[in-house]
């Protein structure tokens, strides 16, 4: 039923993907050339993992007694529904980590995640930083995290034009 | 007893059907023999009712976004560069362009200018959702079966080749996942041991919980307390996902292979929170309807 050309082409779409994914891609240190993805998804977790974290310091004027991060508080912050500010989140993390240069791009990063994550508040006071924890104990709301403070930044509302 | 007999004999996977259905596996093989081509009809016009079906929320989600200038995509890294204006003209035209040729599509799949029309706003629209800090590969399947279907021509007796290119194209994406995780099966190994390897699904339910901030529903809880479960079955997804391109080439297990790739993307969303629905529809059109399901047919394509 199946022909020796479909065969064929089968086989040439199949060797094109395997050389981009596994070849090309990891050469050039990426993880997508569109429309190419390298498919290297949920390969191996390891349970100590370096995270990004955005730790609430102040929400309208007000200090808080106990800072609280955002993967905690959904409630407090809908915005942190919208499944791209956890992504968001890490870019700018990752874009300070490495102090590049690039302050484009980190102003980029800040201005979505502010204006997906704050719409709700007049001015908060947040910091943005790094920490090697366990993947599964973070899971336990007891469990502390040393958080190591990349930058802190205030996000005012701005007055409507 | 007679069946059960002949089925340790033979060990034919027709005989699992005889057990199972009786007297009714006749008509069942009939019935699959008649409705090929009806199958074959309904995968080319569902496949773009299926791809208006999904871009329709995703056109209603990115027409009213700024542009794209978080974190565009080389595809459309010159949009960042126009007004948001100019953005928001773009978007709506590929959006226009979209639902009319997918909507003649779905009537008129062999028209090579509107089939070519689909695939070209598929590729934006998805490359514009993209731009947002995160690669939706959800829909590569989608997009990559896409540019198969532009090769429908008026011979209809070519139509099940297009369709086998199609199917391919839908499981690559599984082969290379799975590649990836059996390349990376030494290091993980020498650098944390055979309980590394048993704990990666775990700890992976652990990440997407705390990314996302998910409520830990029960069904997580098991399998991130029984690490030797969730071990296995990370193993045998290995398996599936490093099998499945060859797999297509064994016609009788198609309605198979869709079974399992269905079960794990249903138990990717109950269990990780991983949503991959857009493949997960064309598993169901690809495989659970594939004009190739034949009951008794034993040969290797």
């Amino acid at each position: 039923m199946i022909d020796k050309k479909t065969k064929v082409v089968c086989l040439c779409l199949f060797l094109i993907h395997l050389i981009i994914a596994h070849v090309v891609l990891p050469q050039l240190h990426k993880t997508d050339i569109y429309p190419f993805y390298d498919w290297n998804l949920f390969s191996f977790s390891p349970q100590q993992q370096e995270k990004v974290f955005l730790k609430i310091l102040e929400i309208d004027g007000n200090k808080l007694d106990r800072s609280i991060y955002i993967f905690r508080n959904r409630k407090i912050f809908p915005g942190s529904n919208y499944f791209l500010v956890p992504h968001q989140i890490n870019r700018l993390g990752w874009h300070l980590l490495k102090n590049d240069g690039n302050k484009e791009k980190t102003k980029l990063y800040k201005k979505s995640v502010e204006r997906n994550l704050f719409y709700a508040n007049k001015s908060v006071v947040y910091e943005i930083g790094t920490s090697s924890v366990n993947i599964r104990k973070l899971l336990k709301p007891n469990y502390e995290i040393h958080f190591r403070s990349l930058a802190r930044f205030k996000y005012k509302e701005r007055p409507a034009q | 007893m007679m069946f059960m007999g002949s089925y340790f004999k033979t060990n034919r996977s027709v005989d699992i059907l005889k057990v199972l259905f009786g007297s009714q596996i006749d008509r069942i093989r009939l019935f699959l023999e008649k409705t090929v081509r009806l199958r074959t009809v309904l995968v080319m016009h569902g496949f773009y009712l299926l791809v208006l079906f999904l871009l329709f929320d995703r056109f209603n989600n990115y027409l009213f976004k700024e542009s794209t200038k978080v974190s565009p995509v080389e595809f459309v890294y010159i949009l960042s560069w126009f007004p948001v204006e100019q953005f928001h003209f773009f978007t709506m035209s590929i959006a226009v362009v979209g639902f009319i040729s997918l909507f003649v599509c779905i009537f008129f799949p062999r028209n090579t200018l509107f089939s070519f029309l689909s695939f070209l706003s598929i590729l934006f629209c998805i490359a514009i959702e993209s731009s947002y800090g995160k690669v939706i590969h959800g829909y590569y399947g989608v997009l990559f079966s896409s540019i198969v279907f532009v090769f429908l021509s008026k011979r209809k007796d070519r139509d099940i080749q297009i369709i086998f290119c199609a199917q391919f194209s839908s499981v690559l994406c599984y082969t290379l996942a799975g590649l990836w995780k059996v390349r990376l099966i030494p290091s993980t190994f020498n650098d944390y041991g055979v309980w590394g390897l048993l704990h990666a699904l775990g700890n992976t339910i652990a990440y997407e919980h705390v990314t996302y901030g998910y409520e830990l529903s029960s069904l997580s809880q098991f399998f991130l307390n029984h690490d030797i479960i969730t071990g296995s079955l990370f193993f045998s997804l290995i398996g599936l996902q490093c099998m499945a391109v060859i797999l297509v080439f064994y016609t009788r297990f198609h309605f198979i292979l869709g079974l399992f790739l269905i079960l794990f993307h249903v138990l990717s969303e109950l269990i990780v929170h991983i949503p991959f629905r857009a493949q997960l529809y064309l598993i169901v059109l690809f495989f659970c309807f594939s004009p190739f399901i034949q009951m008794g047919k034993r040969k290797v394509l």
